[in-house]
């Protein structure tokens, strides 16, 4: 029944010796549209970079449709998985055009060039993601939302079984988020995988329907909304107060932090230069509440 | 939009410029022009002007004979001083310049996709002072005066080139992995603790001291065929594994989690590319010395032009490259005729202030560590 894209079994990897991920276990099933969250430096980038098999893992399986990943080649992993980065800046002025034609590349053997079906197909992920218009732009003249679509629309270009996303809404303002993310969900709804990191719950909640917690390196939880999106599940996982409202039917309406510790902050905060003291209480309790900036 | 047709490559442009496939059409007419014709008024051009049909003429005549088909030479009868001065002289020392130049600025850009870093040049590992140090050792120990003569400065060259890269690159890898930044300052070590061994033997140089400085200024003075039989197979080889990487090159310039992303191998790709442009950079520096800035800034003039895409950059680079080297060497041999100016001062004066007016132009600030927004 199951028929996971991409699994992991009991995977132990990190740099330079230290462990990042001890002992991680996971599948992506063929079809789901999953997130995954956690704390910083919690290993969802590291995860990711194990199942694209850009990390090799001091011990454990990465199995993608079912292949052993340390079998495959790099050209072989790319035509199942698309890997999206965090957004980095290009280095080099490429058009738009040209850098979602990078896409094929895995699809073009030894030395072959983008052909009329690459550019038809270059195409077809510029229009999915909006980007056509941009074509002849170079990545240097693109606003941050403009060159996460031209990343995605490479990605899209290489056709993969599956995409994985590190933070796709990073630095995105709140319009581009919406945009990125029904995006993401519309191409679910075509049949591709995705398993999205994200950062910010509040906005996970809002999409996706399959959770995966990673915190210290260990997945505490997976599951629905309901399995993962606990207080006590979260507040472990990230180590402070963490509150979980619910509206009618169940349905989360935020996450939020309580602020922790209750440690005086009146020396470093709340006073103005002649060292008057401010109206708003510079020292927060237990118990408290200070929601989350998005 | 999505109607537009397939493989229609090329650009729209918007009102009255000229477009992308237009430009790059007309920059490589002009290349396919303006090499042949300076090669050809080059070797015309010194202290003994020889008209460009007479060039043509001698060399189509040595080319026929070459080829077993002209009139054969009658030995003992005194040849045309022409004919010496182009075939011995000239026409060597315009190709090897050609070459070197081409050679550099495949290189350089090379580096610069593979480092992702727009100020890396083909001296970025270590290869300049290592070549220089092979170089002065090789003078001070007399060897240029012995029986191979003319051969061990280029080979002591070469091997101290390939040797400061592969210890810089060594030296990466000891430290974690040859990523992009540990190999540039394992490079940068390893030139600056080289330049530094360098001064030492400069120092107690004695008598050798001109010719070791004036190798370190370099040129195609002592340009022989010899020579360019020499490294023309290093830098066949070279071209042939940098020629032959375009995707990987452009995937490279986004980053290695990207490049793997797209099916490329980013460090096997990073160290069959800088092995490949190190050849190329240790055989131009075996020749010619260290020859500064057209390795770096001829790869910046042709991605204005072509873009960005390796597939069109390199040949543009190589051609450019070799088209600047001829100019400069030809200006270095005449303006002070007799005496000659050693090429690498050209190609720094001129090379500079071009490099200032590239910071300056918009939308380069990027390049040089803006952040995106």
């Amino acid at each position: 029944m199951s028929d996971p894209v991409i699994e992991l079994r009991d995977i132990h990897a990190g740099y330079h010796g230290d462990s990042v991920l001890r002992g991680v276990s996971f599948a992506v099933e063929r079809g789901s549209f999953g997130a995954l969250i956690g704390p910083n430096g919690g290993g969802k980038t590291t995860l990711l970079r194990v199942a694209c098999r850009i990390l090799r893992p001091y011990a454990g399986e990465v199995l993608l449709s079912g292949l052993l990943a340390s079998s495959l080649r790099q050209v072989a992993v790319a035509k199942l998985i698309g890997f999206v980065p965090q957004a980095t800046s290009a280095s080099f002025e490429f058009s738009v055009e040209e850098a979602v034609l990078m896409g094929r590349y895995p699809h073009l053997e030894g030395f072959r060039r983008p052909g009329r079906a690459d550019l038809a197909l270059a195409e077809q992920a510029m229009e999915a993601t909006g980007t056509l218009p941009l074509r002849d732009r170079l990545l240097g003249e693109l606003s941050g939302g403009e060159f996460q679509r031209v990343i995605l629309a490479r990605s899209l270009a290489q056709q993969p079984a599956a995409l994985v996303l590190d933070e796709p809404t990073a630095h995105l303002d709140l319009a581009y988020q919406a945009e990125v993310l029904d995006l993401l969900r519309r191409l679910n709804g075509h049949g591709l995988t995705i398993l999205a990191v994200l950062h910010d719950l509040n906005l996970a909640v809002q999409y996706f329907d399959h959770y995966t917690l990673l915190s210290g390196g260990q997945i505490l939880a997976q599951g629905g909304s309901d399995d993962v999106l606990r207080d006590d599940i979260l507040s472990r996982a990230y180590g402070a107060a963490i509150a979980v409202e619910r509206g009618p039917g169940g349905r989360v309406v935020r996450v939020y932090a309580r602020a922790g510790n209750g440690a005086s902050l009146s020396g470093i905060a709340g006073r103005d230069a002649l060292g008057g003291q401010r109206k708003a209480p510079a020292t927060l309790r237990a118990g408290e509440v200070l929601p989350v900036k998005q | 939009m999505a109607s537009l047709p397939a493989g229609k490559a090329g650009f729209t442009g918007t009102t009255g410029q000229t477009t992308p496939v237009a430009r790059r059409r007309w920059f490589a007419l002009a290349l396919a022009i303006l090499l042949p014709l300076a090669l050809v008024l080059a070797v015309g051009f010194g202290s003994t002007r020889i008209p460009a049909g007479e060039v043509l003429s001698i060399i189509g005549s040595a080319a026929r004979r070459a080829v077993g088909l002209g009139p054969p030479v009658v030995p003992g009868l005194p040849s045309d001083p022409a004919v010496t001065i182009v075939l011995l002289i000239r026409l060597p020392r315009t190709l090897l310049a050609a070459v070197c130049g081409a050679a550099l600025s495949v290189a350089g850009a090379a580096f610069q996709a593979v480092f992702r870093n727009p100020l890396a040049d083909p001296y970025i590992l270590g290869a300049s002072s290592g070549g220089a140090l092979g170089a002065a050792i090789a003078i001070l120990l007399g060897l240029p005066a012995t029986a191979i003569a003319r051969l061990s400065l280029p080979a002591a060259a070469f091997i101290g080139a390939l040797l400061a890269v592969m210890v810089a690159y060594a030296l990466a890898r000891r430290a974690g992995g040859a990523s992009t930044l540990g190999l540039l300052l394992a490079g940068v070590v390893v030139g600056a603790w080289t330049a530094s061994l360098l001064s030492l033997l400069i120092y107690f140089s004695g008598r050798f001291l001109a010719q070791i400085v004036f190798w370190l200024m370099g040129g195609f003075g002592g340009a022989t065929w010899r020579n360019l039989a020499i490294v023309l197979p290093y830098m066949l080889v070279g071209s042939l594994v940098v020629f032959t990487r375009t995707k990987e090159l452009n995937a490279l310039t986004m980053g290695d989690d990207a490049a793997m992303g797209m099916g490329v191998d980013a460090e096997r790709s990073r160290r069959l590319l800088v092995a490949g442009s190190t050849l190329l950079t240790a055989a131009a520096v075996a020749v010619s010395g260290p020859i500064g800035f057209v390795g770096l800034i001829v790869p910046h003039l042709v991605r204005l032009v072509v873009g960005a895409d390796h597939w069109r950059l390199l040949p543009g680079v190589a051609a450019t490259g070799a088209l600047l080297m001829v100019l400069a060497d030809t200006v270095a041999r005449t303006v002070l005729a007799p005496s000659e100016l050693p090429v690498g001062i050209i190609t720094a004066l001129l090379g500079g202030p071009f490099f200032l007016w590239l910071l300056t132009r918009r939308g380069y600030g990027a390049w040089f560590g803006g952040a995106r927004q």
